[in-house]
């Protein structure tokens, strides 16, 4: 059976639920009239409700979970955005940072360099003064400007010349030892032979022994010891000096250590081999001996704080067994000094000294 | 009158450059690089004369080569002027047997120059040297035999116009010609 419908029925002209082209006023529908009550009635209700302070109610529960999900996406979202932009931003920032800093240090990098070249610069012009100032020679500070043109040669030009008073022979040393001797003198610019070169002789004397020889060069790390007599007593390991002879250079200092020595079975003479104890491929500072002065290096080794050390820290050191066998022979002593010297630092300002081996240098 | 002017011009300015560029090797390289060998600069510019002059001024250029390269070194100037003559003449000789105008051709030449130098430097310092080189340090001569073909080309375009401005005419690009 059909349900009665529950018409309130005010003008039955038409009679009909809500159809019709001009519906009733009056006409409605009871269910619907009641929902809608409820509907206008619940936020009144709600206004009305008393409310415990500090406590949602509890069908606003599941809405403020939900906006509070919804709403912290959107936040996390938002500031997602906003920090990739700040960091975009930044790292223009940054770049450019980077770029200036990159810069300064490549400047700083430079000026260290330089600095580093000025002390070294200052240390080897200290050394050189310290040098001068503790001998009677009349020495010429001189740079090295240039090497040999042929390989086969040893060879340096200095910037001292014969306006500077250089002469034909006159020796050349740097503190650690012998270099050479002037070969050619021009006005502003000199050429030394090194004592590696084949075609230089200089006259010479084993120290420990007194026994005399002419070193020569053979090639850029090694030289000749020749005419020694046959009798002579040297070994390896024997420092070999300027015998001072010539004039050109002060007396006992040093040009190398033996290396070898060779006797043959007959002939009047024996040969060794010597190491420079000056190398060559790192001369930049040299002393001209404009005067030797009578200068004897054999006195102040022993009793001095300064002396030419007699192993340069550019060559080997001997051997264990010859640096023994040296020391256990009288003139051990030549060691010590070039030690003190080692130790001894350098305090002298370089804007103060008399070694002048160009305008650069000093200033 | 002016032509022997400007021939001697000519040789001057090869003087010059063959000065500058010996300078170059042993001062500013020596500078930079110590005592590691470089190229032999001036070796080209011996070797371009030897090319493309007769024997006769060849020759004359060898010793004026010899006499001014003397300054930089302490090989003797007798020595080091017959090593030049020897490497000019060695020069023509394979020339008249392989040659072709380019600046390969001269880099070549160059590159054989640089260790025929040493050789024949070895050679006469035995024959006529009062000190025979007992110890030839072979290594650098073929570092330096590799280095100085590459200062070749640098320096064709610049001894053309050498050439150019003494009214000489300059080697111009041609193909090989093998005789």
């Amino acid at each position: 059976m059909e349900s009665p419908r529950h018409f309130v029925t005010v003008n039955t002209v038409y009679g009909h639920k809500g159809c019709g082209p001009a519906m009733n006023f009056f006409t409605f529908d009871l269910r619907k009239a009641l929902i809608i009550l409820v509907v206008v009635a619940l936020p009144l209700l709600s206004i009305n409700m008393k409310r415990n302070p500090g406590e949602d109610p509890w069908y606003q529960k599941p809405f403020g979970a939900t906006v509070s999900v919804i709403q912290g996406g959107f936040s996390s979202f938002t500031s997602g955005v906003r920090s990739t932009t700040s960091m975009y931003l930044k790292l223009i920032g940054i770049k450019r940072e980077n770029i200036s800093l990159q810069k300064e240090n490549e400047v700083l990098r430079a000026n260290l360099g330089a600095l580093q070249e000025l002390k070294l610069e200052n240390e080897r012009l200290s050394k050189l003064l310290d040098f001068k100032r503790s001998t009677k020679m009349v020495l010429l500070a001189a740079k090295v400007i240039a090497r040999d043109l042929s390989l086969d040669h040893v060879s340096i030009r200095i910037n001292r010349g014969t306006s500077h008073g250089l002469k034909k022979l006159q020796g050349v040393i740097t503190v650690e030892g012998v270099v050479g001797y002037v070969w050619k003198a021009d006005s502003d610019s000199a050429q030394v032979v090194v004592v590696n070169d084949r075609s230089s002789a200089i006259d010479s004397i084993v120290q420990r022994t007194r026994a005399r020889g002419l070193v020569s060069g053979k090639n850029l790390s090694t030289c000749r010891l020749r005419y020694l007599e046959r009798a002579d007593d040297v070994a390896p390991g024997d420092m070999i000096v300027t015998s001072g002879l010539q004039g050109y250079f002060p007396k006992g200092f040093p040009i190398g250590r033996l290396t070898s020595v060779r006797k043959t079975d007959y002939g009047i003479s024996q040969e060794a081999e010597l190491q420079p104890v000056v190398n060559p491929a790192n001369l930049e500072e040299v002393f001209v001996v404009m005067n030797s002065g009578q200068e004897d290096f054999n006195d102040r080794y022993g009793n001095s704080d300064f002396g030419p050390p007699l192993i340069s820290k550019t060559n080997q050191p001997p051997p264990a067994e010859v640096a023994e066998k040296v020391s256990d022979k009288s003139d051990d002593k030549t060691l010590k000094p070039a030690t003190k010297a080692s130790e001894k630092p350098s305090t002298v300002p370089v804007d103060s000294v008399e070694i002048d081996t160009n305008t650069e240098a000093t200033q | 009158m002016k032509e022997n002017l400007l021939r001697a011009t000519n040789l001057l300015l090869f003087v010059m450059a063959a000065m500058v560029l010996a300078s170059l090797q042993t001062s500013l390289w020596f500078q930079i690089f110590g005592y590691f060998p470089g190229p032999a600069l001036w070796i080209p510019c011996l070797v371009y004369i030897a090319l493309f002059r007769s024997t006769l001024e060849a020759v004359l250029f060898s010793y004026v080569m010899g006499v001014a390269l003397a300054a930089m070194t302490t090989m003797p100037e007798g020595l080091l002027m017959i090593v030049c003559l020897a490497l000019i003449l060695s020069t023509q000789i394979l020339k008249s047997r392989i040659y072709w105008t380019s600046s390969s051709y001269l880099m070549m030449v160059s590159g054989i120059a640089a260790l025929s130098f040493h050789l024949f430097h070895l050679i006469a310092s035995y024959i006529i040297g009062d000190h025979p080189l007992t110890s030839p340090n072979i290594m650098d001569w073929l570092i330096e035999a590799l280095l100085t073909p590459l200062a070749a080309p640098p320096l064709f375009p610049i001894f053309q116009w050498f050439d150019k401005v003494t009214n000489r005419e300059p080697p111009t690009e041609a193909s090989a010609q093998v005789s």
